[in-house]
């Protein structure tokens, strides 16, 4: 791995995680939440984080990575306190549409990063996605897996992408987004 | 030099660098993470845990300060990224992985 130019007597470079490849596009309707309840409680001054570093027109692109990770770990997350109806059962009160599950909390969240990515204007529509763009299938799988796994149910919307070659498909299946690939699929 | 102030050096290399695959790779969030960072979470706690995390912010922004005159393919930490990792270093002060609704509430603060 490489480190910075600057010594460190204490720290060690962690573990390289595994790189994410690049995608690439085609015309295609993703159902998303469109439920937009309360999100975990914010303090009147509390402000987004990485979304709005991310969200850098000049700079944010090299967060890319590190929002994906991210956003992974809280879809690990959430799966993991979908196993604990114990725990979520405590989120629950109020009226109906305060009512809001995990699953939903962290999906809202990674659409957002998603959408980011999704309007990046670093590269042109129909060119290989370059920059932030790169990650509009990834975060869009991410979101699937996640809602797959709790069984969530979805108030529709379509959400139109930057379109998908046949070879964009089998690179999907073979790059770890089976989600978007199977949705694609079922909807095709 | 603390372990805080170590983390941001190297961070603030990173950013210099334009290197993702580095920022990616030191900015972890796991429930079973290197012990470095549970070093780091240690000192965060001591150090700038309550009142004293005006501090904290305060470190961090020293720690990555805006760069003016930035050269050709090189980047400077903007005012997003340092308060990013002020609720980086909050995150890691403040998680307990025990607590599963509280780890999640505060990724989700920290992601959103």
């Amino acid at each position: 791995m490489r480190t910075s130019q600057v010594s460190s007597s204490q720290l060690h470079p962690p573990p390289t995680a595994s790189p994410r490849e690049e995608g690439e596009s085609h015309s295609l309707g993703i159902l998303f939440f469109a439920n937009h309840g309360p999100c975990p409680p914010r303090s009147p001054n509390e402000h987004s984080s990485c979304s709005t570093a991310f969200g850098n027109p000049t700079y944010g692109g090299m967060l890319l990575k590190t929002s994906m990770s991210l956003s992974e770990a809280l879809a690990q997350l959430t799966m993991m306190l979908n196993k604990r109806p114990d725990l979520t059962s405590r989120l629950r009160g109020g009226d109906e549409e305060s009512r809001k599950s995990v699953a939903e909390m962290s999906a809202e969240i990674i659409q957002k990063i998603f959408t980011i990515c999704l309007t990046d204007r670093s590269s042109a529509r129909f060119s290989m996605p370059e920059g932030k763009k790169v990650g509009v299938y990834m975060f869009a799988n991410l979101v699937l897996k996640l809602l797959f796994a709790v069984r969530s149910t979805v108030h529709p919307f379509t959400l139109p992408l930057p379109p998908l070659s046949s070879f964009a498909l089998r690179y999907l299946v073979s790059h770890h987004a089976p989600f978007l690939f199977l949705f694609n699929l079922s909807h095709s | 030099m603390s372990l805080v102030n170590e983390f941001l050096a190297q961070l603030r290399g990173f950013v210099r660098a334009q290197d993702g695959d580095n920022l990616r790779a030191w900015l972890q969030v796991s429930d079973r993470p290197n012990p470095q960072y549970l070093r780091l979470a240690q000192e965060l706690k001591a150090q700038y845990g309550g009142a004293r995390s005006a501090a904290l912010e305060a470190v961090v922004e020293r720690g990555l300060p805006e760069e003016d005159d930035v050269g050709e393919g090189k980047g400077t930490p903007w005012p997003g990224f340092i308060t990013f990792v002020k609720d980086y270093f909050i995150f890691w002060r403040d998680v307990d992985f025990q607590d599963l609704l509280r780890a999640h509430s505060l990724l989700c603060g920290l992601l959103k």
